[in-house]
């Protein structure tokens, strides 16, 4: 499995992308990370969690501890309204940026 | 705010939020087990392949908590930079609010410093806030010390005290010859160890057998007199120390740094209470001092009452014992600090209201610079920035001028420190313990923070308040226009409290001055003081012995007189025996001042140069005979005999021998215990005519007055000479000159005055830079106004009395509430207040034409600026 290094700010945007579909602990969300890039990007624990506590903190997130699917209790992390403008914002910054970048590149 | 807030908690709950992320990081450990299961593997390996993939529990909490908390430290650092940064770039600004916070602080860490010392420092008892001082109430409303017979029936009762001990004064001469020296220490009852809650390093207490009278006389020493004098010698229990000629075993030593009042404590010696003197049975001769335990289940005012409600049953039972006055009780801390702890907490008032005026002025120096950098706030806030952060980040600012201040400020309060005990070492107790020490630092770093934030807060609320779109396109013609009014506030705040403090500076002034000018009665220039004691070959006739001594040292070359007194006048000893006159009984009630009891030789008033009104004192030829004479005090001629002529009249001191004195002089009053105390009648008995059962304990020491050439080199030496010639074992003692005891007795006084004045000195000059400040901003602010003004045709005095007119009304609504806050602040000030009416007309006006005079200076400067200004400029300006 082939791992790229995240730009910086690319982790909170896949985050915030992924509770997009609802609420989902640490675990899930890198599952739904894991799936949604296709195994391109694998994130440690360690990225993770320090990266949802500073969304958190940044009050994008808001958390939770509830049970899981098979009764575990875990803490649970939701988008709030400002958590989607951010992502809302985000995605467009990310697509001039790339689309920029895309051009560029092909001009070459 | 949530970033804020989050990191406040992290701050603050750190445990329970790293409690909160290890349950997550547990929780996604043990889902990544129950996924491995799933998928098929045994449990073992789920756990270990579930361990592989986190990488391990601790090291990604670690990850996470460093990350966060880096975070915050980083950005703290970062504002940290910023904010060196900014104020690197506006140096004069800088330096202007960091000088006037280290003033302000500085002021404040001295004055702290001082209270920390005298007020705060608990003495080295186990559980010092449950000693307390044990005082009998006077039938005239005072309070004294204990006499023998009352302690003793007080210890018979079953009261909260009846554990007290007693302690007294000890002194004795240590060695012989050349090496005789005066040690000082305590003479305490048995039970004082226990109250004191003290064990010896070494040794033991003295049991209550050794209390006895007659029991074999055994010591217990300081730390410090075992080290200076015995070497800290290991063995020194079991020896033998002789003083005065009689042999002390010595017991126990103390521990380092036990001391009962004060350092310089070098012996405790069982008090052995006597059973058959004079002070055993006389209930008029107060001599020792009692201290108690409070019980633990107990408390002052407990106790009290307790106390208070055995001695109306014993008043009931005796109407006329002096029992039954009953007792008071005051904690140790209190009794030792007694009539310090208001002026100084009424100082420490006076500089937080200096450190308030500083505080304003850097506030306002702030709110302007706000206005000058709203630019900057508008593109931060353009470029990201959240209200919050930026209002941290000035937050951040100030703060750090405070603590530049306060480290500025810790100079000053150092240097100040040293002049203030240089000039002021004897009125304060425990004033060699003074210093910028821990405790200080703690207040000082707090007083910076707390500071930082207060001066800071209204400026940063303001500043970081940005409309983005209206700033950037706004130019600085309506800015800070919403700021005016707080200005004014202020100013108005600083005018006022500036006013209080120098009414507060002008009345303990006056008063001082007051003091200065009263005639203390006697002329303390050049008289030179000593004690000395007699030895034990004298016990029983010691007055030969001070006889012998003033005929010796009257002889010698340079000398105009030398007079005996047992107590000299400001020494702090004063003695009072209630009298009878004319054959009739001892007056003593409610509200009357008590007789002083001074014991003094033949040409003492003539010695003191106190000028005697009628009759003439005595001399050596009249004392010796049996006749008995006296001679009074004015005030006391005055009570008992009115208008007519006292010579001739007689009196008796309340002492079961006494016999009764003939007035044969009145003398003019002395001030006996500084220049600010009230005049007392005084009864001067002479030395060799007192009753047989005092003379013991009224001769154990006497202190000589020597006038004539007193500063001349080597008189002093010609002196003990003197004294040696009389007895080779005698150390003379407590060698002082009367000015200095004049000045030790003023000296609390002065020192409060001087830093009172010192106070409203900063006050002044603060609130006229803050008004001074203001108002330049101001003439700034309205040049564009100023300018259309004189165009229309404004004459220069006009502008002049506008700009002016502005600020003399804010400092007029400033005098009025400083008015108010005057009268206030002197009904604190009773203790420092001298002569001198609380609401003193003329120190009112002149107070109030000064400042007056100061903040229109601080106007005028300004406003002249403004009537400079040419329209044609003022109107392009910006």
């Amino acid at each position: 499995m082939s791992r790229i290094e995240l730009l910086q700010g690319t982790l909170d945007m896949l985050i915030l992308n992924a509770l997009r579909t609802g609420p989902d602990h640490g675990l899930g969300i890198s599952r739904r990370i894991h799936q949604i890039t296709r195994g391109t990007f694998d994130v440690r624990p360690g990225s993770l969690y320090t990266a949802l506590h500073r969304l958190e903190e940044q009050g994008w997130l808001a958390s939770e501890w509830s049970d899981s699917e098979n009764r575990r209790r875990a803490k649970f992390y939701e988008l709030t309204a400002s958590g989607k403008k951010q992502l809302q914002a985000e995605t467009e910054n990310w697509e001039r940026i790339s689309l920029a970048i895309t051009r560029a590149l092909r001009a070459t | 705010m949530s970033r804020l807030f989050s990191s406040l908690r992290n701050l603050v709950r750190r445990n329970s939020v790293d409690r909160d992320l290890q349950a997550e990081i547990e929780s996604h450990r043990q889902l990544l087990i129950d996924q491995n299961i799933a998928e098929g593997m045994d449990p073992n390996t789920a756990a270990r392949q579930a361990g592989l993939a986190m990488g391990g529990v601790e090291q990604v909490r670690e990850e996470v908590r460093s990350v966060r908390a880096g975070q915050w430290m980083e950005q703290l650092w970062q504002d940290i930079r910023y904010a060196l940064r900014m104020l690197r770039r506006a140096p004069g600004f800088a330096a202007l609010a960091v000088f006037t916070l280290a003033l302000g602080i500085g002021a404040n860490t001295a004055m702290f410093s001082v209270i920390q010392g005298v007020l705060l420092q608990s003495p080295p008892f186990a559980d010092p806030g449950r000693v307390v001082a044990v005082l009998q109430k006077q039938p005239n409303g005072s309070n004294n010390v204990f006499s023998t017979p009352d302690f003793l029936a007080w210890k018979r009762q079953s009261s909260p005290v009846a554990q007290m001990a007693a302690i007294v004064t000890d002194s004795h001469v240590l060695g012989a010859g050349d090496q005789a020296e005066r040690v000082v220490g305590w003479r305490v009852s048995s039970e004082m160890f226990s109250v004191l809650g003290v064990t010896p390093a070494m040794g033991r207490p003295f049991t209550a057998e050794e209390d006895r009278p007659g029991a074999e006389r055994v010591l217990l020493l300081s730390d410090a007199f075992w080290k200076k004098n015995f070497h800290a010698d290991p063995k020194i229990l079991g020896a033998k120390i002789t003083m005065d000629g009689t042999p002390f075993t010595v017991i126990g030593v103390l521990p380092q740094g036990f001391q009962v009042f004060a350092p310089g404590e070098n012996f405790w010696t069982p008090l052995q209470l006597p059973t058959q003197d004079v002070t055993a049975s006389s209930r008029t001769l107060h001599w020792f001092l009692a201290l108690a335990r409070i019980a633990p289940d107990s408390s002052l005012k407990k106790s009290q009452s307790a106390v208070d409600a055995i001695a109306s049953r014993l008043h009931h039972d005796d109407p006329n014992g002096d029992a039954g006055f009953g007792l008071a009780l005051q904690s140790f801390q209190d009794f030792t600090t007694d009539g310090l702890r208001e002026p100084l907490l009424l100082l420490m008032g006076c500089v937080g209201c200096v450190l308030l005026i500083a505080c304003s002025n850097v506030a306002n120096l702030l709110l302007a610079r706000g206005t000058a950098r709203r630019l900057e706030m508008s593109i931060r806030a353009a470029v990201g920035a959240q209200r919050s952060r930026v209002f941290r980040q000035l937050l951040t600012e100030s703060v750090l001028l405070s603590l530049l201040g306060g480290v500025t400020g810790l100079f000053i309060a150092s240097s100040a420190l040293h002049l203030l005990l240089a000039i002021s070492p004897s009125s304060l107790p425990n004033v060699e313990t003074i210093q910028v020490n821990g405790p200080v630092l703690a207040f000082t770093f707090a007083v910076c923070v707390v500071v930082g934030i207060l001066f800071g807060i209204m400026p940063a609320l303001a500043t970081s308040r940005v409309d983005v779109s209206n700033a950037l396109c706004e130019t600085s013609r309506n800015a800070g226009h919403s700021g005016g009014k707080t200005r004014a506030a202020l100013v108005v705040i600083e005018t006022a409290i500036a006013f209080i403090l120098l009414v507060g500076a002008g009345l303990s002034l006056k008063s001082l001055w007051k003091v200065s000018r009263v005639d203390p009665g006697f002329n303390p220039t050049g008289l030179l003081t000593f004690k000395v004691a007699a030895p034990t070959r004298f016990k029983d006739q010691p007055s030969i012995f001070y006889s012998q001594l003033a005929e010796k040292i009257r002889a010698l070359p340079g000398v105009d007189a030398a007079v005996l007194a047992r107590d000299v006048p400001m020494s702090g000893i004063d003695p009072s025996m209630p009298v009878a006159v004319d054959g009739g009984a001892p007056q003593v009630t409610d509200g009357q001042v008590v007789t002083r009891f001074r014991i003094v030789g033949p040409d003492y008033f003539h010695g003191f140069q106190t000028p005697l009104l009628q009759g003439h004192e005595f001399t050596a030829g009249d004392i010796a005979t049996a006749q008995p004479v006296v001679v009074v005090s004015q005030s006391l001629a005055q009570r008992y005999w009115g208008n007519q002529s006292p010579l001739g009249k007689t009196l008796k001191p309340n002492i079961a021998d006494a016999p009764w004195y003939t007035v044969v002089g009145v003398a003019a009053d002395v001030r006996h215990q500084g220049l600010d105390a009230d005049t007392e009648p005084t009864a001067y008995y002479p030395y060799t005519q007192l009753p047989k059962s005092i003379q013991p304990l009224a001769g154990r020491f006497m202190t000589v007055s020597v006038r004539g050439n007193t500063h001349a080199a080597g008189f002093l030496d010609s002196i003990r000479h003197a004294v040696a010639g009389v007895d080779s074992t005698v150390p003379i003692y407590a060698v002082k000159f009367m000015d200095e005891y004049l000045d030790d007795a003023g000296s609390f006084r002065r020192l409060a005055t001087w830093l009172i004045a010192v106070f409203a000195g900063l006050a002044l000059v603060l609130a006229a830079i803050g008004l001074y400040g203001v108002m330049a901003y101001a003439v700034t602010q309205r040049t564009r106004e100023i300018g259309i003004r004189m165009a229309l045709g404004a004459k220069r005095t006009d502008v002049l009395r506008m700009i002016v007119g502005h600020g003399m009304k804010m400092a007029a609504i400033g005098m009025a509430a400083g008015i108010a806050g005057a009268f206030a602040l002197a009904r604190l000030m009773s203790s420092l207040v001298f002569e001198t009416s609380t609401t003193d007309l003329p120190t009112f006006i002149t107070v109030g034409v000064s400042l007056a005079l100061f903040i229109f200076l601080a106007c005028y400067v300004p406003s002249l600026r403004a009537t400079r200004v040419d329209p044609n400029i003022a109107l392009r300006y910006e």
